[in-house]
């Protein structure tokens, strides 16, 4: 029983970012941006929260920096993309490459070191109350900042799917010329999608950075592109893109718990990279993305 | 036209290495400063010369594997996973046959890279082709996993104790170092890897603009509408491009393998695949510009070494995005007309 | 009952065409009024400008007497004033509801569409005969019913002036009976309808006023009660036949291209049971109102869409699936998209004149020099990109790689369109050349001037059917005339 609650304790807590991450990507992708640059995204969120909590002693500071990181690059990423017009996949790959070298480089900046910063917690994060009594597992779910993913997942499918701000979103993903003939601006709809969507992912980076207690170079480790392929599995839908998510987890649970076992560590390693390559090769059946995706978009340049 | 998109990127590397300088300034060092060593200590010697063409020669090598796949309309993340790839087969090849006299141990060393990129690279190419997977997180996915891979032989077989190299390879393998012929560059690592590359790229810009094959694939760049036009299948024709570009790649690996070291180091490639992308994107895709535009990334990766008593090396890093995001916007812009003032 | 809608000398150009001259008159309120017209008689454009995506060139529009503030289509709107065009502007993945409340207050909130939302919106639906399924995603719905979805959206937004663009060219003859209740009702409402349609009979079914459209003039002007089929004829097609060009008495040879029932493409307007032949040496056209199937038979015989029933036979083969996956050498073909089709803009003319080839065929440099200038391409360079062409000359670079294969049979969609008289005229030439040289012919046009100077033989498409056959010789203009506009001969 205990085996049990601790494997999926390590399911919960390795899903989260990739969930975080899967719906922000869901959000931007379903208004019509490819958002490669989820991964520096996480990267720099987590690196917010950590000097954010660092600076400040408070985890809340460090999870509003977190935040307002993930915002804020996705921010770049929507102006020069939506607004701008430029390929969308080259300005997140330009996004992925810069934040990897600004983070190294604000690393030993700040904190003198070229691996890793100094601890972000002096004292873990209780769970809250009710959740004590489920032993190592209720240590995770029961996390405030779990909660809040969780809360975020469940309101943004909501929303997406069924509210009529959700319904902006997706009219600029699918026929952007009818939602502008409508109205409604489509650049505003997509940039406040993109930007909601990195702040969400931000979330994520913040829970990553407090589940390792430190920033470490390069610490994403490629889990933003393996939520794009959970968001796809997911068939750009947050709830079943979240689902795909704790697959992977599951997978990378598997690969930890089988270690030292007699199957070599790389070989491991390399599970979550590989299922996510079996999803894309369509293994889960092809996907239809949002159909105005990744063309910007320009009044009166309709095909057809 | 032709002067705008000349000038245009020049223009956006330009204006990212200011940017790059005030950047500096927030770490504390005078923008001016930081531009002098930047660009003049690496290219105020010998030394500095040879490293920035030594930085410079495998960025040829992966721009050219961005920049074939772009002209046939894919997009490959992957030369870093295939530059891996195929310098690790390399290094086998070069062990194993240790006691074959060059130049045929160098052709086999080659040979192998060849093979083993362009398997690596035609994954992605093929899936495409069958299952529509879109190449760009296939390809990056598959860094991993060629990291991965080539970790496990590592450290299972081929590492030597404590360290995160092989043995090193046979002597027929080895190309020769530029500083054995020009005293000028003593102390780099440059060697014939270099006018190896520029070959390359020639014989690509060949390929590319005069051979039916690359004709082919630059009417399939225009997507699917003018595909009736190639007379190879679309599938047929991305697997080719993606292999060919992974096989490039991964003959690249011998500006290290064959050339400076002699032997397979982990890490080496030290994303040169994510750098490829922005030489060949600033050169337009044209093979016969990439080694231009690899010129200048490679002055700003040995400037980075360079700078390092100044600011963080990685601030260089930061510099390539914020050139690549530039260019890419103020291209956006001159194709609607919004920048006639740079149009001829 | 005061007139809503007043055009006021409407002028508007495209470059050298005249796409609107002057064009002036009423609408009704509460009216259903038809405009009419064949291809390129100003429609489109003039409604365009009514909706706000275009401005005139010269001219104003007067709604409820107070001027238009032309470009915005968000002012039109405002007005009152809703398109429904002939693409419809649907997101597919989106149901009906959710296309419809598309920009509509409840939109930017965060409240989920409420159910009593739906359900007076189906009541809308009922009780104006336009019933659709709302809760399904759009693209799985019959064309019919997205239509009414389109009009419902303008329903919705309150619109008092419906303008609809060719509705019934998507809709199968049991359908249209349907919608014109619907529109009469509306108008019975006080709502104004705005109505463009090249078909006669349904003019006299629903039409309170008719005006008529010929050269992007007001060719003439009907109420109900005057109209008389004959008379809207010779206003929509003009007088006179242009007699054929001065050529060589066509000696066919064997066929090149037989057609046997062919019936092919999706709509209601797909070619149906369509047969027809071509020998080589001939010119065989095809015309009729753009949109009745010309360009599926086109895309048929190129594979670009599939065969439902009959047969393509090219040279004595039997022209089936696997023959279709790649261009063939011994088809010659002038796409009607010449842009995104027939040329890769980016390459060079040289580059051009290989696209398609094979490469034993490919031109060196100085057969390139000579096909370009045999064809006047301006300016002559080969190493130019093709985008810095004018439309002209693209089409004359078109020309030169097509012709000089010297293919058997030439498969010629609107190769003048866009084109200035001087570029027009050139082509004319060339293709009566490769005619004399014995290649066989099927042009497809929407200028009928155009078909009948070109042709040996014509047939005239009407909802993917020849509704007229003749050879050129003896065309009976009255015939041909009724067949455009789809009343029997």
């Amino acid at each position: 029983m205990d085996l049990l609650l601790s494997a999926l304790a390590q399911i919960a807590r390795i899903a989260v970012p990739y969930a975080l991450v899967a719906v922000g990507g869901t959000l931007s992708e379903r208004s019509g941006v490819v958002n490669i640059a989820l991964e520096g995204i996480l990267l720099n969120s987590a690196f917010g929260a950590a000097v954010g909590t660092i600076s400040t002693g408070s985890p809340e500071a460090g999870v509003l920096c977190a935040i307002l990181a993930g915002a804020s690059t996705a921010l770049l990423h929507a102006l020069v993309t939506v607004r701008g017009r430029a390929d969308q996949i080259v300005s997140g790959l330009a996004i992925n490459i810069g934040s990897f070298g600004a983070t190294r480089a604000l690393l030993k900046a700040l904190y003198s070191s070229a691996s890793n910063s100094p601890r972000i917690l002096e004292h873990p994060i209780e769970p809250v109350p009710p959740f004590g009594l489920l032993g190592p597992l209720g240590d995770v779910i029961g996390q405030p900042l779990f909660l809040a993913a969780l809360l975020v997942c469940l309101v943004v499918h909501r929303l997406l799917l069924r509210s009529g701000v959700g319904l902006l979103v997706r009219a600029a993903g699918e026929r952007p010329a009818a939602l502008d003939a409508s109205g409604v601006g489509v650049v505003g709809v997509r940039t406040m999608a993109v930007v909601l969507g990195g702040a969400i992912a931000g979330l994520g980076g913040a829970w990553l950075a407090f589940q390792q207690n430190s920033f470490t170079d390069g610490m994403s480790g490629g889990r933003g592109y393996i939520a794009l392929a959970a968001m796809i599995a997911g068939k750009w839908k947050p709830a079943s893109a979240v689902a795909a998510c704790l697959l992977f987890a599951a997978a990378e649970t598997v690969q930890i718990r089988l270690a030292g076992r007699g199957i070599p560590t790389q070989f491991l390693q390399m599970i979550p990279y590989l299922v996510a390559l079996a999803v894309l090769a369509g293994w889960v059946g092809r996907a239809v993305a949002p159909a105005a995706i990744g063309r910007p978009y320009r009044r009166g340049q309709e095909e057809g | 036209m032709t002067s705008r998109r000349l000038l245009l990127p020049v223009v956006a590397a330009a204006i990212g290495l200011v940017a790059g300088a005030l950047l500096a300034g927030l770490f504390g060092a005078r923008p001016d400063r930081f531009l002098i060593l930047l660009l003049g200590e690496t290219l105020g010697s010998g030394y500095g010369i040879g490293q920035v063409l030594f930085k410079a020669t495998p960025l040829i090598f992966t721009g050219l594997a961005v920049a074939l796949p772009f002209r046939a309309g894919l997009f490959n993340i992957g030369a870093e996973g295939q530059m891996m790839v195929g310098g690790f087969a390399m290094a086998l090849a070069g062990i194993h046959l240790a006691s074959v006299p060059g130049p045929w141990l160098w052709l086999l060393c080659v040979a192998a890279a060849f093979l083993a990129g362009g398997i690596w690279g035609a994954i992605p190419g093929l899936l495409k082709a069958r299952t529509g997977a879109h190449e760009v997180i296939v390809t990056i996915l598959l860094n991993f996993v060629a990291a991965a891979l080539v970790n496990y032989f590592l450290s299972r077989s081929y590492a030597l104790p404590d360290t995160v190299r092989t043995a090193t390879l046979g002597e027929g393998a080895w190309m020769a170092r530029a500083s054995d012929a020009f005293g000028f560059f003593r102390g780099s690592g440059l060697s014939t890897a270099l006018p190896f590359a520029l070959a390359a790229a020639i014989a690509c810009d060949l390929l590319l603009l005069r051979s039916p094959l690359g004709f082919h694939w630059r009417i399939l760049s225009g997507g699917l509408r003018r595909a009736r036009y190639a007379r190879l299948s679309p599938g047929l024709l991305s697997a080719l491009s993606m292999g060919l570009a992974g096989a490039i790649a991964g003959v690249g690996s011998c500006y290290y393998v064959l050339g400076y070291k002699h032997y397979f180091e982990e890490g080496f490639t030290s994303g040169s695949g994510h750098v490829g992308i922005a030489v060949g994107l600033l050169a337009r895709n044209r093979p016969a510009a990439i080694p231009v535009s690899a010129l200048l990334f490679g002055v700003l990766s040995q400037g980075g070494l360079v700078v390092n008593q100044l600011v963080p090396r990685e601030l260089v890093d930061v510099i390539v995005a914020a050139i690549l995001m530039i260019f890419i916007s103020l291209d956006a812009r001159s194709r609607e007309g919004g920048l006639r003032w740079i149009s001829s | 009952m005061g007139a809503v809608v007043s055009f006021r000398g409407i002028t508007r150009r495209f470059g050298s065409l005249l796409a609107n001259d002057a064009i002036s008159f009423d609408v009704e309120r509460g009216s259903v009024h038809v405009l009419l017209g064949e291809n390129g008689a100003g429609k489109t454009t003039l409604l365009s400008i009514l909706a706000g995506f275009l401005r005139a060139d010269a001219g104003e529009i007067l709604i409820d007497g107070q001027p238009l503030e032309q470009g915005s289509p968000r002012v039109s709107l405002r007005r009152g004033i809703g398109l429904c065009a002939q693409h419809f502007l649907l997101a597919g993945a989106l149901t009906g509801a959710e296309n419809i409340l598309l920009g509509s207050p409840e939109c930017v909130g965060l409240r989920t569409l409420p159910r009593a939302r739906l359900d007076r919106l189906l009541g809308i639906a009922r009780a104006n005969g336009l019933d659709a399924p709302l809760d399904l995603p759009v693209e799985e719905l019959s064309v019919a019913e997205q239509e009414r979805i389109e009009i419902l959206k303008l329903l919705e937004r309150d619109c008092s002036i419906l303008v609809l663009d060719e509705p019934t060219s998507v809709l199968a003859p049991s359908e249209v009976r349907p919608l014109f209740a619907t529109l009469r009702a509306l108008a019975a409402q006080g709502k104004t309808i705005l109505l463009v349609t090249h078909r006669l009979a349904e003019v006299t079914e629903i039409a309170d006023r008719v005006t008529v459209l010929r050269g992007g003039r007001v060719a003439g002007e009907a109420a109900a009660g005057e109209i008389d089929r004959d008379l809207l004829v010779r206003w929509i097609v003009g007088e006179e036949i242009q007699p054929p060009l001065a050529r060589r008495e066509a000696r066919p040879g064997e066929t090149v291209l037989a057609l046997r029932s062919l019936r092919c493409g999706t709509g209601a307007c797909a070619p149906q049971d369509v047969s027809l032949m071509v020998r080589a040496g001939e010119v065989v056209g095809i015309g009729g109102v753009l949109g009745n199937g010309q360009t599926e038979i086109v895309r048929a015989i190129t594979g670009q869409i599939p065969i439902q029933s009959g047969e393509i036979e090219i040279l004595g083969r039997r022209w089936g699936a696997p023959q279709r996956t790649r261009l063939a050498d011994e088809i010659a073909w002038i796409p009607e998209d010449r842009r995104a089709e027939g040329l890769a803009l980016e390459m060079s003319c040289g580059e051009n004149l290989r696209v398609g080839l094979p490469w034993r065929l490919f031109p060196g440099r100085r057969a390139a020099v000579d096909l370009l200038r045999g064809f006047d391409v301006r300016p002559l360079d080969p190493e130019l990109p093709a985008a810095s062409l004018s439309g002209g000359n693209q089409q004359r670079l078109l020309l030169a790689r097509e012709m000089s294969r010297r293919a058997r049979l030439l498969l010629a969609v609107h190769p003048t369109r866009g084109l200035d008289p001087g570029a027009t005229a050139f082509v004319h030439e060339r293709l009566l050349a490769a005619r004399a040289a014995g290649t066989g012919i099927l042009l497809v046009t929407g200028d009928l001037a155009e078909l009948l100077a070109l042709s040996d033989r014509i047939a005239i498409l009407f909802r993917g059917r020849v509704g007229y056959a003749a050879e050129a010789s003896g065309v009976d203009g009255q015939a041909m005339n009724r067949a455009l506009v789809g009343l029997s001969p």
